[in-house]
This record gives structure tokens, C-alpha cells and sequence, in this order.
């Protein structure tokens, strides 16, 4: 990084702070620091909305996905709107309507304090475990790429936020992260803008999309059929984006704090719904620019030499592995792939500006072959990386390899900036959101003495510092575990989100379940039998991708509730029997 | 929060809203698949 990023990189992350403090100002109680005093308009609840759920990993993995698996990811998106549309006719009025705090304080008037107390308790545990990953993920990142040391990069990452975020609570987390998204925004604009910029003359964009789209990067909707069957274990694809994905979204934005929190702080109904519709319109759209300027870095690297792996530290080890011989041959092979490949890529651009029909059609089937045999040598390498302990995973590094490389000074420093914000954005709202859940479905429930409103807004803040502590300090634990509890707590989310979402489903739409116990009972064997499904997948029994636990979760909380509440009903009508 | 003020803007009702985000979603898959056959 050269003084110029450094200055930018400073400035924006002061910049932020600063301003987050200026619009810190709030009543001294709980619906000044977790609701905004219920005060917000649509936009900016829409921009919180969509600054909660962007995380840095998000703007990282996205292009870095494209350039992979091609651009099919964004059909995970695609159950979103349907839930937005559930959210606004079921949840919004409800939540509203009884002025709760936290989604799970409404689940105590409909059933009863101990399944309030099981699903708030899940939600802190997944919430707080995932926020401290969320810290620590893209510290690892750029630790990797720039060389900073991974305890400082984690205490910047998770720290400096909690400044203005203990200090403000909602109202600063919603104003920064309108900020952070407008800069966010701007940094991946101008990077899509110079990829383009940056290729050949004779190449434009359309050019550049029919090259990624002729190497299939252009996937956007896949069937998951594959030899006329339906693929169950494909994560990405029509059917699981819209089902699968329709129970996610569902979840996190009907019954998930960091996100229900911000709708909460809109000053009518109209203003919540909206935010929440608007999201529903604009996410799909947003996401799939994002994976498509991972595909233009994938054409510019069909022009230029791209690295055979984009991290350089999995790299170095491996150089000193017992792989290193095999590695040097992959890395001679590589380059004669690419080279050939360059050329291809020239003349199949020059078919494309003639129309030569012919041309193209030989120059698509030269440049498929040429990119499975480097596909090929990627894959051996990262097996290679895999066998020596390494992470053979280089998805989230591809944007940002691309960045450091080729940007100009400056830019490189605005986009490391963007994953800061990025970061803070959805950590701010995480933090805000324990907090609120530990004060109000904990702390002010089961504290017999009544305190001053001043006093529950002074604990708030402690409560928001401590689960910034908290998360910090998981993102250091982690460092030291590995990759594999990662990538437990990524699914981590699927395990718990379904069986909160049945709970709330049951509570909303089976009102002859009254009390609370058959949804209790249902609710914790749901659990068991989510745990279940998701081992015999990981033992091997079967394949199963992630996003279906979520329904198996919900469908199992509502199955089991109405048989406890048949049971409970038969047996309670016997025991009145004369 | 207040409730009374519910009104649906630019549309007559809420159930227009929600018929309009469907509809947006649908015409998104299909373009999707448009663009994904149109440079396969």
C-alpha cells in the first residue's frame, strides 16, 4: 500500500467514526438507543436493511464466487422478496402492534416466557458466535494479502465500531451505515469501471460478457437437473433459491434481532413495510452487479496472467510442502495455459468484431478447452494445499488480489476501506441487536427490582461493549482453532434459523395452539431432528445442501407442535373425564 | 410507532405492493434466463 492508500484508508475510517459520534444524540432510554425513538423513514430503513446483511465477506466472496462457480449465486436471493412480502402482511403489524422491542418478546404474549426465553437464548448464541467470525473473516483476508498482523487487523475490524455503536445505539448504527453503503458503492462502481477500462482496446463490455458468458460464468439460472434428476445436494439453482432461500430470508427477517431491530425503528407501519419491500426489489438486482464485476475480473484475467492461487500465503507454504516439485510443474504448465489462452481469447474477440461466425464457434470451443485444463491445474493445486493443512478455498481473495494488483494507488486504499465499513455495518447492528436482546428478553425479565430508564440505557451501553468484547475475542479464538470452526459456524445459522422461524410460524398462523408447551417441546425436537439430518449428511449417508435444513427446521416445529398439542389436548380431556 | 398511519403510497392498496414485488421477481428470473441462453 502506498502513503496515498494509508491517507485514504484513514480518513474514511475517521471519517466514519466521527460521524457516527455527530449522530449519536438519543433519548436516554430503550426506545431511543435500540429503536431511534421509532423515527425513521423508509430509505434509510432500507439502506440499514441492506448495510445489516451486506457483510464484508459479501463484497469479497460475491465477485470471487462469480469468477469460480460463475454468476448462479444469485438465485440464493431469489426467496427473498416472497419473504418480504410474508414479513410485511404477518410480522410487521404484529410487532408494531404490541410495541415489542425484540421479536422474541412477543412469542411471551402469545405463549409463554420459557419459549421466548429458548429462542432469544438461540439467537444470541448463533448471533454472537457468527459476529465474532464475521470479524474475523475478513481480518484474515487482508492480514493474508497485505501482511498486517491478524490480532491488530481483528481489534480494528471489531473494535473501532463499538465506539460510536455503544455510544449511539441505533440511530448511529442506521445513519452510518447509509454513509458506509454510499461510499461502498462508489469504490465497487469505479473498480467495475477500470476492470473494463483496463482491457484491451479493441474489447468492450458487451465482448467481455460474451467471453465470461462462452466459459459459463454466466449462469445466472440453473434447473439443478443434472442427467434427469433433481440435484439435492446442488446449493445454488432455481428451486433451492426460491424455497430454501424463501425460509432463510424468512427467518432472518422475520424472526433474527439484527434485522428485525432495524424495521422496528421506522415510524409507522407504512415506513417498516416499505423499507422492507424495497429490499425485496432491490437486493436481487444489487447482488447480481456485484457477482457481475466478479466476471469482468474474470475476463480481464483471460487477458492477463492470472496467479494459479490468489492466496500468496497458502502459496508459500506450499512451496516449502512436501509438494513443492509437483507444485513448480503445475506452475510451468500454468503458464503455457496461459499464454495459449491470451491468444485465444485475442482472436476469439476478433471473430466477435468481425462476426465470423465460424471464428466464433472455433474460438469458444479452443477457449473451453484451454480453461478446463487450467481448471484442472487449480484444482490439483488446491488438493495439494488441502493435504499439507492448508486452505484450499481462494474464493474470498480473488476481488481483492485483483484490487492490490492492478488499482491505482488510492482506489486500492478506498476499497480496503470498504471492507472495513462493510464489517462495521453489519457488526454495529449485530452488536446493537444482542444488546437489545440480552437487556430486554433477559436482564429487564427477570430482574425483580424495577430501574430508572436511565439506568437501563447506561446497562444497554455495557451490554453492547461487552458483546464487542465478546465477538473480538471469539475472532482471537478462532485464529487458533482453524478453518474448521468457520465453517461450522457458516451452517451454524441453518441449524437454529429453521426452528426459530416454526416457532414463530406456529405462533402467527395455528392459533388453537394456545399454550406454550406443545411449541416448547415441538420446538427442541425439531432441533434434535435438524442436528440429526445435518450429521448423517456430514457422515455421508446422503447429500443434502445447507439452505434445506431451514425448512426441515420450520415444517418440524409445526409437525410436532400439533401432535404435542393433540397429545396434551387428549390427555387433559381425560383427566376431566367424570 | 404509529399504527394508524398505514396507507398504502403509490399504490391503492398493500396487496398491489405485494402483487408489484412478486411480479418485479418474476420478470428478474426471466430476464436472468434471457441473458444466461443469450451469452452461453
Amino acid at each position: 500500500m502506498t502513503y496515498l492508500d494509508w491517507i485514504v484508508l484513514i480518513l474514511t475510517l475517521t471519517g466514519i467514526i466521527a460521524y457516527g459520534l455527530y449522530k449519536s444524540r438519543t433519548t436516554h432510554n430503550l426506545a431511543g438507543y435500540f429503536l431511534a425513538n421509532r423515527s425513521m423513514g423508509w430509505g434509510l430503513i432500507l439502506l440499514s436493511i441492506i448495510g445489516t446483511q451486506a457483510s464484508s465477506i459479501t463484497f469479497l466472496s460475491a465477485p470471487g464466487q462469480a469468477y469460480t462457480d460463475g454468476m448462479r449465486f444469485v438465485q440464493y436471493y431469489f426467496g427473498l422478496p416472497l419473504a418480504a412480502v410474508v414479513v410485511s402482511i404477518a410480522f410487521v403489524p404484529i410487532f408494531s402492534k404490541l410495541k415489542v422491542y425484540t421479536a422474541y418478546q412477543y412469542l411471551e404474549t402469545r405463549f409463554d416466557v420459557k419459549t421466548r426465553t429458548l429462542t432469544s437464548f438461540l439467537f444470541l448464541l448463533q448471533r454472537g458466535l457468527s459476529t465474532g467470525i464475521s470479524v474475523f473473516a475478513p481480518s484474515l483476508i487482508l492480514s493474508s494479502l497485505l501482511g498486517w498482523n491478524i490480532y491488530w487487523t481483528n481489534l480494528f475490524m471489531g473494535g473501532l465500531l463499538i465506539i460510536y455503536t455503544m455510544s449511539g445505539g441505533a440511530k448511529a448504527v442506521a445513519y452510518t451505515q447509509q454513509l458506509q453503503l454510499i461510499i461502498i458503492f462508489i469504490g465497487i462502481f469505479l473498480a467495475a469501471y477500470l476492470v473494463v477500462h483496463m482491457l484491451p482496446a479493441n474489447v468492450g463490455f458487451f465482448d467481455a460478457l460474451h467471453v465470461s458468458g462462452k466459459l459459463g460464468k454466466l449462469n445466472v439460472i440453473t434447473t439443478g437437473i443434472k442427467n434427469g434428476k433433481f440435484n439435492w445436494s446442488d446449493q445454488y439453482n432455481l428451486l433451492s433459491g426460491i424455497i430454501g432461500g424463501f425460509f432463510l430470508a424468512l427467518s432472518y427477517f422475520g424472526t433474527d434481532q439484527s434485522q428485525v431491530g432495524r424495521y422496528l425503528t421506522g415510524s409507522s407501519i407504512k415506513e417498516s413495510r416499505m423499507g422492507l419491500l424495497m429490499n425485496g426489489i432491490v437486493k436481487v438486482p444489487m447482488q447480481f452487479l456485484i457477482l457481475l464485476v466478479g466476471t469482468l475480473v474474470f475476463t480481464f484475467y483471460q487477458f492477463n496472467k492470472a496467479p494459479i492461487f490468489f492466496n500468496d500465503t497458502q502459496v508459500s507454504k506450499l512451496e516449502n510442502s512436501v509438494y513443492k516439485d509437483s507444485f513448480a510443474i503445475a506452475q510451468a504448465q500454468y503458464l503455457v495455459i496461459t499464454k495459449e489462452k491470451t491468444e485465444a481469447v485475442a482472436k476469439f474477440s476478433q471473430a466477435l468484431n468481425d462476426k465470423h461466425t465460424d471464428g466464433i464457434d472455433g474460438g469458444t470451443i479452443e477457449l473451453r478447452r484451454l480453461q478446463q485444463s487450467s481448471d484442472s491445474l487449480r484444482g490439483k493445486v488446491k488438493q495439494w494445499i488441502n493435504a499439507s493443512g492448508g486452505d484450499g478455498n481462494d474464493t474470498n481473495y480473488i476481488f481483492l488480489r485483483f484490487v492490490v494488483d492492478y488499482l491505482p494507488a488510492g482506489l486500492v486504499g478506498l476499497l480496503i476501506a470498504i471492507i472495513f465499513l462493510a464489517s462495521w455495518g453489519s457488526i454495529a447492528a449485530a452488536l446493537n441487536s444482542l444488546s437489545s436482546c440480552t437487556m430486554v428478553d433477559f436482564h429487564r425479565r427477570f430482574t425483580k427490582h424495577s430501574i430508572t430508564p436511565e439506568r437501563e440505557y447506561q446497562w444497554s451501553k455495557w451490554y453492547t461493549l461487552a458483546w464487542g468484547l465478546f465477538c473480538i475475542v471469539v475472532a482471537m479464538f478462532t485464529y487458533n482453532i482453524g478453518n474448521s470452526l468457520i465453517e461450522a459456524v457458516n451452517v451454524l445459522g441453518s441449524l437454529f434459523y429453521g426452528v426459530i422461524l416454526g416457532v414463530f410460524l406456529v405462533a402467527f398462523f395455528l392459533k388453537n395452539i394456545r399454550s406454550g408447551l406443545p411449541v416448547f417441546l415441538g420446538a427442541l425436537l425439531a432441533e434434535c431432528l435438524v442436528l440429526t439430518v445435518f450429521i448423517f449428511a456430514k457422515l455421508g449417508y446422503y447429500k443434502l445442501g445447507f439452505l434445506w435444513l431451514n425448512p426441515i427446521g420450520a415444517f418440524g416445529v409445526i409437525l410436532f407442535s400439533l401432535v404435542f398439542n393433540l397429545i396434551l389436548k387428549t390427555q387433559k380431556s381425560q383427566t376431566n373425564l367424570p | 410507532m404509529n399504527t394508524d398511519n398505514d396507507k398504502a403510497p403509490l399504490f391503492k392498496s398493500w396487496n398491489q405492493w405485494y402483487f408489484f414485488v412478486i411480479a418485479v421477481l418474476v420478470v428478474l428470473i426471466n430476464l436472468f434466463n434471457f441473458f444466461t441462453k443469450y451469452f452461453s
